[in-house]
């Protein structure tokens, strides 16, 4: 099993070679962006599950089944995709009063779209890391929550 | 054939009529008789803007006050917002939050262009926010990134609740 901090890991890594491709580039935005992903979803999960549950079932109108609390539980992957955790966790920070950290989050999930979908941009080594690093300090903020 | 109140070719009102006709100097074909004084309304000055547009000064017609846009809105967003419930306040938040981030560029010495898009993520179609893209120079990208979380502190306080929830803040380079 691999921890949320690999992902940052290896997107520093992809980023410390002298010359760095943009393919590159792209990939540890990328990393690091599901670092991020994956340490809200631990923290909100563990220890603000009221919170996310009450977001979730806002957001979907609806109660959330027995079967899908054990599906949150577990974090089972269908069950996260179904749901679109990637926006429903900024509305989790945002109602936790962490506002500034969910618009943060949504900046950086655009930035991942950009990063895997949109061939226009350019992405060199200088931006990913500043990029990479602002991610990073997210991260860090919260897995302090 | 109707009566005239004051007929002036009866005697008792002979004198006056002849008065009315001397004191009045109106050349045939003249819209303003000499004789008398006449005052210009000056357009009013203590009202606001925004009164003005359906003001008429004398002899003007209603002016329709054009206001320039303070930042650009796509026309995407423009609909987007349009759709939204409470829509005329989320869009003076997002004005809002864009005047604070100039204004905290400004201090900070970044010159940058701010502008509203949309957001729409490529892996789910519904999920579709305003996106406010703050355009900096490349040398100054790094240095925008390491204000980040200031800005976002400085420009989102007292901001609805509803409104964070439909808006993405994005530095770009222009």
């Amino acid at each position: 099993m691999i921890t949320c901090d690999k992902f940052l890991n290896c997107a520093k890594r992809l980023l410390r070679n002298r010359s760095v491709r943009e393919e590159d580039s792209r990939s540890a935005i990328s990393r690091a962006y599901y670092s991020l992903y994956h340490r809200t979803l631990l923290t909100t999960k563990n220890r603000y599950s009221f919170d996310l549950i009450q977001t979730i079932e806002k957001h979907k109108k609806r109660r959330l089944t027995p079967t899908e609390r054990r599906q949150l539980s577990s974090l089972d992957p269908d069950f996260l995709k179904k749901m679109n955790f990637h926006q429903l966790l900024p509305l989790a920070l945002s109602k936790m009063g962490e506002r500034t950290k969910a618009v943060s989050f949504k900046n950086y999930r655009d930035l991942r779209n950009q990063a895997d979908y949109d061939l226009r941009k350019n992405f060199g080594k200088r931006d990913a890391i500043t990029l990479v690093n602002s991610i990073e300090t997210l991260f860090n903020q919260v897995a302090v929550l | 054939m109707p009566q005239l109140a004051f007929n002036p070719t009866e005697a008792s009102n002979q004198e006056t009529a002849i008065n009315i006709l001397t004191t009045t100097n109106v050349p045939a074909g003249t819209l303003t008789p000499t004789g008398y004084e006449t005052e210009e309304i000056s357009e009013p000055k203590s009202l606001k803007p925004k009164f003005l547009s359906s003001a008429v000064t004398s002899l003007e017609y209603p002016r329709i006050v054009e206001t320039i846009p303070k930042y650009e809105i796509s026309k995407e967003a423009e609909v987007f917002i349009f759709k939204q419930k409470k829509a005329v306040r989320y869009k003076k938040d997002l004005v809002t939050i864009c005047d604070r981030i100039a204004e905290f560029l400004q201090k900070a010495n970044i010159e940058a262009e701010i502008s509203i898009s949309l957001f729409q993520d490529p892996e789910y179609s519904d999920w579709v926010e305003s996106k406010i893209i703050i355009g900096v120079n490349e040398k100054e990208f790094a240095k925008a990134y390491e204000l980040y979380g200031n800005l976002l502190d400085y420009s989102l306080g007292k901001i609805r609740r509803k409104t964070i929830e439909k808006v993405v803040i994005a530095i770009a380079k222009r």
